[in-house]
């Protein structure tokens, strides 16, 4: 299994560049915008998509307050019905594909080069048109929100002087109203509006951005592990990585076919989806089936909970060792766990679809599929109150939100088990409870984890320490915040007041948890607040991070903080799991446990107590770090070059769908039936991927000048 | 700022020299980004000294508990106080923390939702105490394993023992729980064959209307259809019935969370819903499926009534709307011209108004898309349960009808000047004139009987429990010797 693989690459970042057999020049400057735009450098990307992860986090969180000012009062006039139904489209639509998951990709991308040794991610070209593509399926995603805010602000001059503008403008109902799940037959041309096609096609676009990324990470974590580095060596949040990556490749596809079908439904007059089309104002049958939506929905619905959370107990799987000085409780265990979780995840789908009417056999099936969920699960809460026990834990800012996600995740997975419960769950479906329910999920788990994530590498990745007394508040705020909000929702739930309403009765006596809840969204977005002060002010105070300020065990803490461009000097050799612990306190302790047990059989053989890689790997590995101090020696460090092409690839993709939705008779020329301003696009589009195919890697060296003069 | 000392403690440190150990192992060298060029062997720098994280830079561990410490008992005064909670706000699971109940599913009034109510409060316990006990189990390894000095711990790696008992004990626990759920799955499934009374329903952009096909609108003219109604269901107490579950439109969902679970009304589907309705008393239902804009105000009524009044109400709903009560010798009330705009979408059963019947395939948004207006002087709620039905909110609902529910499609006639405020007036005199000879029924008691007793007859006049429910000739005559009698 020691598949050392470590494509040298030819160039250094500050030789003499030419210009290969490219149209556009290679970008030279490693500051300032330009450099930003055309980087390829896996942490410089990871920073860019965990600052838009954020930014979308923010107006992601205001949408929800929005939200909770509206249900703070029965009956309240805040938003209208419209207004109401275009926030929580978006609140779930930002928070899933928006903030949590390109803030995973953030980590994915800053930590795991670091964590397997290596300099960068197998195609590092393709990881700047993933950012840049997320970022173009955002702003077609948010570009009705941007357009509505001329009504929305004459409306809260409305509101506020009594005053509503008559005049209509034209973007009045241009917001994504139809949920984050987009079920049809809302979403077909008889019952909504351009909008939908915003959300479809921004959709669309960011899982092309989440597909190319999930290659990059598959190819890079199977390839690119420094020597010695066996599968069963690979940090946790490797692993919990790899597992995401391969989710997102098999899961993506799945939505991916279901929004072509819409668009057809949508722009072709097909009718995948609806039942019933309206011609000449009769009503016909047409043979669709909203159903097919919804399995095609909830196929790639239910692996998108695991792709979010996943990484999250990659995180804590790294932070609770970390913390408690203690090698993670059952690490094979958890793998399996991880690999459990993912492949079960692909069989519970029908549990979204419990009342849909599908009949008492699947029903049972997918019941028992949801409850066999729970195993990992708890297998993966006891694990890490396992690795604690026993520990010398020191609760630091990440400790309490890793250990915070245990505790909370336990709620949220127990509500799983009764929503698995079919009849209960005929019950509880589209309730209040389901909220709860998946908020103590993607809040309790994945937030916490991505905060735990922020404060546990943020030395590390801006060589800066924050404060720990601002962290504390933080999440101590978080943790009332969240449960003041999301706890009396089970209450809500239980007392019969479904998702999705934008008003309730004064007479229902609901009121009472409303008002708290709304109390507690206003608690977890001060805690946002101090969050941001404490970056602020770290800034301010910029006091060096040290490179390995919480005693780290995986490879990332070995290098300094900030890590330099070339991230190692020499590729690190790996020998064990926790290798920095073995470096820094001896192979003693490792060499006992049931987990090197394990290993032997899969990588080393035990001598003298420890575990060392047999003697073939050992040879290989050892031959490997020749060759590549070798190629080092002679050459300096090899990196691929900035580029310009993934950008204009993904710019030219955003034109050809802009081209697309436009929705203006003087605006969308067409051209053969093809709207002009797609044509461009598409032209744009080629253009980068050739020059990008003809582009090398990196430009051949010249000298041994740049970055290996500084050996 | 406590804790800058800590920091400068550590700050003049390299913090790298430490990673020039030569892992024994192998004879292979670390060697790091920025690492001197020199071949120096490790120094022996003690490693606790390095491990002090700082970050923060705070050394609380020398402090005798600290922050962290008093932060951890924070932490589980609020998980104590968290499960205080839910226990004193619970019984059994269930809850007592709203006014009223009759919008949840835990004061259930049908075998069904009992059933249902059973595996909830199972499920709701086991839940608890894995809750407790994981809880105690996080709270207590925090406080007692906190750092109190540098060494290193114990490195343990796993335990298979362990590891095989917290992977076999919740399976044995799920299969426990498992066992009743699909037994309830598939009782439940088998239940709906036996249903002998059927109620057609069909989910409208924001409205229900019920069809009874066992149930012709005319005895003598079967072209009439079923019989109709809106918003509000009628059934016969013992009616084992079942729901024919339509939409023409988008996808809803019915709910009577004390009488049953949901089930989504989906276009070309027909799904159903069945359930015994033991217990005489008015229930509150709901869409629960996002619908569009008024989703929130798509409420509805189910209205369990002994056989007889329900035959009486069958009879009611047959007779066109007459002048004090007795349709056989009063004149029928004439509806007032300004009705004919309302006749687009809206019928009144036994007058010219009761043409073509709205079914499945009829166009969601022209003729048939409002709701039948018969006995509506009757219905407690107006709107689809959103207003109460007093004749001042039925003069708002005709003038401000976008203002009281947000995306309907019921066109304002009144502002756009159509109609005017004398018609208006005359449009509510005319609807509250809508009720059968001899007046409103009495409602049945809101949420259920409290003194029914399933399986006891508490009203001598129902029938017999799970015998068909038919309006035979011979109810209505039993039916209308009461009403008259009365």
């Amino acid at each position: 299994m020691a598949s050392v693989v470590y494509p040298a690459p030819h160039a250094q970042p500050h030789g003499d560049t030419s210009r290969g057999t490219a149209t556009v020049a290679r970008p030279k400057s490693q500051t300032g915008l330009r450099s930003w735009l055309t980087t390829i450098d896996h942490k410089r990307i990871g920073i860019m998509y965990g600052v838009s992860a954020f930014l979308f986090f923010m107006l992601g969180g205001f949408e929800a307050l929005l939200i909770r000012v509206q249900l703070a009062r029965p009956e309240n006039t805040f938003v209208d019905a419209q207004r109401y139904n275009e926030l929580f489209t978006m609140h779930g639509t930002t928070m899933v594909f928006l903030a949590l998951m390109p803030m995973a990709s953030a980590f994915f991308n800053y930590v795991v080069p670091l964590q397997i040794g290596a300099r960068d991610v197998a195609f590092p070209r393709l990881n700047a048109f993933s950012l840049w593509t997320f970022v173009a399926g955002a702003i077609i995603l948010n570009l009705p929100v941007l357009a509505s805010l001329p009504s929305t602000l004459a409306y809260i001059l409305g509101q506020l002087f009594g005053w509503v503008p008559q005049f209509t403008l034209p973007f009045g109902n241009f917001v994504p109203d139809q949920g984050w799940y987009g079920y049809a037959p809302l979403t077909t041309p008889l019952f909504s509006g351009k909008e939908i096609d915003f959300w479809a096609f921004g959709i669309q676009v960011l899982g092309i951005a989440s597909l190319a990324a999930s290659f990059n990470f598959i190819v890079t974590i199977f390839n690119m592990r420094a020597p010695g580095m066996t599968m069963m060596r690979m940090p946790i949040f490797t692993w919990s990585t790899l597992i995401t990556s391969i989710l997102i490749a098999m899961a993506f596809p799945a939505v991916t076919i279901a929004l072509v079908l819409l668009s057809f439904d949508r722009l072709a007059g097909t009718s995948f989806f609806s039942p019933y089309n309206l011609v000449d104002g009769q009503l016909i049958a047409t043979g669709g089936d909203p159903l097919l939506w919804q399995h095609l929905f909830w196929i790639f619905g239910h692996p998108e909970v695991y792709i979010l959370i996943l990484p999250a107990f990659g995180i804590v799987s790294e932070v609770i060792p970390v913390f408690a000085r203690k090698p993670l409780f059952g690490y094979a265990v958890m793998v399996y766990a991880i690999a459990a979780i993912a492949f079960l995840g692909f069989g519970v789908w029908v549990h979204h679809m419990f009342v849909t009417g599908l009949g008492p056999t699947p029903d049972a099936v997918f019941s028992a599929s949801t409850m066999l969920i729970a195993i990992p699960t708890g297998v993966k809460i006891l694990n890490w109150t396992a690795t604690m026990w026993g520990g010398s834990l020191r609760f630091s800012t990440p400790m309490l939100f890793a250990v915070g996600l245990v505790s909370q995740f336990v709620i949220g997975g127990l509500s799983g088990v009764m929503h698995a419960v079919v009849p209960v769950d005929s019950q509880q479906n589209d309730t209040y409870f389901v909220v709860a329910h998946f908020h103590y999920v993607l809040f309790g788990g994945t937030v916490f984890a991505i905060f735990a994530g922020l404060y546990y590498w943020w030395p590390k990745i801006f060589g800066k320490v924050l404060s720990e007394r601002l962290g504390k508040l933080h999440f101590w705020l978080t943790f009332a915040g969240f449960n003041l909000t999301f706890f009396p929702m089970h209450f809500l739930g239980l007392a019969g007041m479904p998702r999705r309403y934008w008003s309730y009765g004064a007479e229902s006596g609901l009121w009472f948890w409303n008002i708290i809840v709304s109390a507690g969204a206003l608690l977890i977005a001060a805690s946002v607040w101090v969050f941001l002060y404490n970056v602020l002010e770290s800034h301010k105070r910029d006091r060096k991070a040290p490179a390995d300020p919480w005693d780290g065990a995986t490879l990332e803490w070995a290098i300094p903080s900030p890590p330099p461009v070339y991230n190692f000097r020499e590729i690190p050799i790996v020998t064990h799991r926790d290798q920095l612990w073995v470096e820094k306190y001896g192979p003693g302790d490792h060499a006992h446990g049931q987990e090197d047990e394990l290993d032997v059989t899969i990588a080393g053989a035990k001598v003298g107590g420890m575990t060392v890689p047999d003697e073939q790997a050992g040879e290989q590995a050892a031959q490997r770090a020749e060759t590549l101090h070798a190629e080092d020696d002679a050459h300096g460090i090899h990196l691929p070059n900035p580029s310009w092409y993934p950008l204009i690839s993904s710019v030219g993709l955003l034109v050809l769908v802009l081209g697309i939705l436009i929705d203006n008779p003087h605006l969308q020329v067409l051209f053969l039936g093809i709207p002009l301003i797609s044509l461009v696009g598409a032209v744009v589009m080629i253009l980068g991927f050739y020059g990008w195919a003809f582009e090398p890697a990196s430009d051949p060296v010249h000298s041994d000048a740049g970055m290996g003069s500084a050996h | 700022m406590p804790g800058r000392t800590g920091a400068g403690r550590v700050e003049g440190l390299d913090p790298l020299q430490w990673l020039r150990y030569r892992c024994a192992a192998t004879g292979l060298r670390l060697r790091l980004a920025r690492m001197p060029p020199t071949g120096a062997e490790p120094t022996g720098l003690g490693a606790g000294a390095l491990m002090e994280p700082v970050v923060g830079g705070q050394d609380r561990s020398r402090a005798g508990g600290g922050t962290a410490g008093r932060l951890l008992a924070l932490l589980a005064v609020v998980l104590v106080a968290l499960v205080v909670i839910v226990v004193a706000l619970t019984r059994f699971g269930g809850l007592e923390v709203v006014d009223q109940q009759f919008y949840s599913h835990i004061s259930p009034a049908t075998g069904k939702a009992e059933d249902i109510q059973f595996l909830y409060r199972l499920i709701f316990w086991l839940a608890l105490v894995v809750f407790v006990g994981v809880q105690t189990a996080i709270v207590y390894t925090a406080l007692k394993f906190r750092r109190r000095n540098e060494t290193r711990p114990p490195q343990i790696h796993g335990n298979r023992t362990a590891e095989i008992a917290w992977t076999v004990i919740p399976a044995v626990v799920l299969l426990a729980l498992f066992i009743p759920t699909a037994q309830t799955i598939f009782k439940h499934a088998a239940a709906e064959e036996t249903a002998d009374f059927e109620i057609d329903v069909l989910g409208k952009q924001w409205w229900w209307e019920f069809q009874y096909p066992g149930i012709p609108l005319s005895e003598t003219d079967a072209a009439a259809g079923p019989l109709v109604t809106a918003n509000e269901i009628m059934i016969p107490q013992g009616a084992n019935v079942v729901f024919n579950l339509h939409s023409n439109n988008v996808i809803h969902s019915f709910w009577v969370p004390q009488l049953s679970g949901k089930r989504d009304v989906i276009p070309g589907h027909e799904n159903r819903l069945q359930f015994t309705a033991d217990k005489v008393g008015e229930y509150f239902g709901e869409c629960t499926e996002f619908c569009g804009s008024a989703h929130a105000w798509m409420r509805f009524k189910v209205l369990v009534v002994p056989p007889p009044e329900f035959a009486a109400w069958v009879q009611a709903m047959r007779q066109p709307p007459a002048v004090d009560g007795n349709p056989e010798t009063a004149d029928v009330v004439e509806a007032p011209p300004a009705f004919g705009v309302c006749l687009a979408c809206h019928r009144v059963n036994g007058t010219n108004a009761v043409i073509a019947q709205q079914g499945i395939n009829s166009n969601p948004y022209g003729e048939g898309a409002g709701p039948n207006l018969s006995l509506l002087a009757c219905r407690d709620t107006i709107a689809a349960g959103l207003l109460e039905n007093t004749p001042e909110n039925l003069a708002r609902w005709l003038k401000e009808t976008d203002d009281v529910k947000d995306g309907t499609y019921m066109p304002n006639y009144y502002e756009q000047g159509t109609i005017n405020d004398q018609q208006v007036q005359e449009l509510v005199d005319y609807l509250m004139t809508l009720k059968p000879a001899g007046g409103c029924p009495a409602d049945p008691p809101v949420g259920g009987d409290p003194a029914f007793v399933p399986g006891q007859q508490t009203d001598d006049r129902a029938l017999p429990q799970n015998q068909p429910i038919a309006v035979a000739p011979a109810a209505e005559t039993q039916a209308r010797a009461a009403v008259e009698g009365s």
